[in-house]
């Protein structure tokens, strides 16, 4: 039986009750307080009693009403509503799993990649720290309110029902902005379909970044050096660890501004990149799976039967791919521009959590009005 | 004082029921196990685990009848027409085992 919250409090009683209630998952919050709530409904353009779905595992209605309460307690704006909104609504379709991602022993949790033009409206920070807010109250709102949002309308609390065996630090708020403008490629959402100036919301389920430090690799002044800095790049990428060295599915890689740079600069697009990382980032089967005694494992018991049917798993020097084809190699920019840098997020594989985006143009607000 | 808006949301209400518990262990005939995933080398092994629980459950309880299910994606729940082939048991047993 879940404990009624008291409708009327003194605002000094609420960190307290939060915690008692078990409404945080252990950072302290904001009150949900009604007039903030009302303000952030209008801030979305939502009724406030449409129902974007049920949140697993709990499955408890996700209002806009309700989403708000928790972005209140996140301390978001009302121009971040939108993002938070669409944000749920991507995770929602059931390709992407939600339930699985929430509770699966993996630890992946929902990215929320923010592109175009918003990025600036809502003074997101791209730069230095960048993975852990930048110093931005948006980056870290827009994450902190998806957790909560998991948290007490999805029930997504640890052990019952969450079997995450080691955790992720980005559970408590998971959220990138891409830099919009200081970029030698195609804004993210282009890629999906979306025009330059719109503004998207993608989520993706993936795990801690993996910084890909680029050292032992030769100055930038010298010859095709953003090569080699993929090549190692490729390298942490098929990391045999990686869930997806196993199981394929799809990974990402942020670069920063300057790496961006340096590779355009020696012809790479987007889509060169991706083919370049997913001709590298390969690991020999009979390294990936080997039996008891060490020797490669390839009998019909070891056989992944998720994999594609054209990797050879009875020839332990087949190199296997991380993912089953270039596009499933997402690739952003972003982070300071200084140093160049890129991380790299291996995800739930063949699993669930697949990327999905959300354009954030208002028509589409105001189409979601009418149901 | 401030005005509070619950977070939690509210609960859908559901029409399913929990199925109707079966009393003493005696009584209990057919027992299906639903695995996440075939048997592999690497990774959860839960049919490996039937099988010791099978064993266990005919000798100790008499149990006669078993039936093994597989889902063909483990992170997806199981589709109604596979749950549909466990109607009739006594019980179900899902899990993931190493």
């Amino acid at each position: 039986m879940i404990e009624a919250l008291p409708t009327n409090i003194d605002a000094s009683e609420w960190p307290e009750l939060s915690y008692r209630l078990g409404l945080t998952d252990g950072l302290p919050t904001f009150p949900p307080e009604r007039a903030v709530v009302d303000a952030l409904v209008a801030g979305s353009g939502w009724p406030h009693d449409h129902v974007i779905g049920e949140i697993p595992p709990r499955r408890h209605a996700a209002t806009v009403e309700a989403v708000a309460a928790n972005a209140a307690m996140a301390g978001c704006r009302p121009d971040h509503m939108p993002v938070v909104l669409r944000a749920l609504e991507a995770m929602l379709e059931p390709r992407f799993n939600l339930a699985g991602v929430v509770t699966t022993t993996h630890p992946c949790w929902p990215l929320v990649l923010v592109s175009g033009p918003i990025v600036h409206a809502l003074e997101m920070a791209t730069g230095e720290s960048v993975w852990n807010g930048g110093g931005a109250r948006a980056n870290l709102a827009i994450g902190r309110a998806i957790r909560l949002v998991l948290w007490n309308l999805g029930g997504a609390h640890p052990r019952e029902p969450v079997q995450e065996i080691m955790g992720h630090p980005g559970r408590m708020a998971f959220c990138l902005p891409e830099e919009p403008d200081n970029a030698p490629w195609p804004r993210f959402h282009e890629g999906r379909g979306l025009a330059r100036d719109e503004s998207a919301v993608t989520v993706f389920a993936c795990e801690s970044p993996q910084i890909a430090n680029l050292w032992g690799v030769a100055t930038p002044d010298e010859g095709r050096v953003g090569e080699r800095w993929l090549e190692l790049v490729a390298d942490q990428m098929c990391a045999r660890g990686n869930s997806n060295t196993h199981t394929m599915g799809e990974i990402l890689v942020v670069f920063s501004p300057s790496m961006a740079r340096r590779l355009a600069d020696e012809g790479f697009t987007r889509a060169r990149v991706q083919a370049f990382l997913w001709q590298h980032a390969r690991r020999r089967l009979g390294d990936i799976r080997v039996e008891a005694d060490g020797r490669p494992a390839i009998s019909e018991k070891a056989r992944y039967d998720w994999w594609p049917d054209w990797v050879d798993q009875e020839d332990p020097e087949t190199l296997v791919p991380v993912t089953a084809a270039p596009e499933a190699i997402h690739v952003v920019v972003s982070g300071a521009d200084s140093i160049p840098c890129a991380s790299v997020c291996p995800s739930w594989g063949h699993l669930g959590g697949f990327a999905i985006t959300r354009s954030l143009a208002p028509e589409h607000t105001d189409e979601r009005n009418e149901s | 004082m401030i005005e509070l808006v619950d977070p939690r949301g509210t609960a859908p209400e559901r029409s399913r029921n929990l199925a109707p518990r079966r009393g003493t262990p005696e009584k209990l005939r057919r027992i299906g196990f639903l695995s996440n995933e075939p048997e592999h080398m690497t990774g959860p092994h839960f049919p490996g685990y039937t099988r010791v629980l099978e064993a266990a459950l005919r000798e100790r309880l008499g149990i006669t009848e078993f039936h093994l299910e597989v889902k063909p994606v483990l992170s997806r729940p199981a589709e109604v027409d596979m749950i549909e082939r466990f109607s009739g048991f006594d019980g179900v047993i899902n899990g993931l085992a190493k």
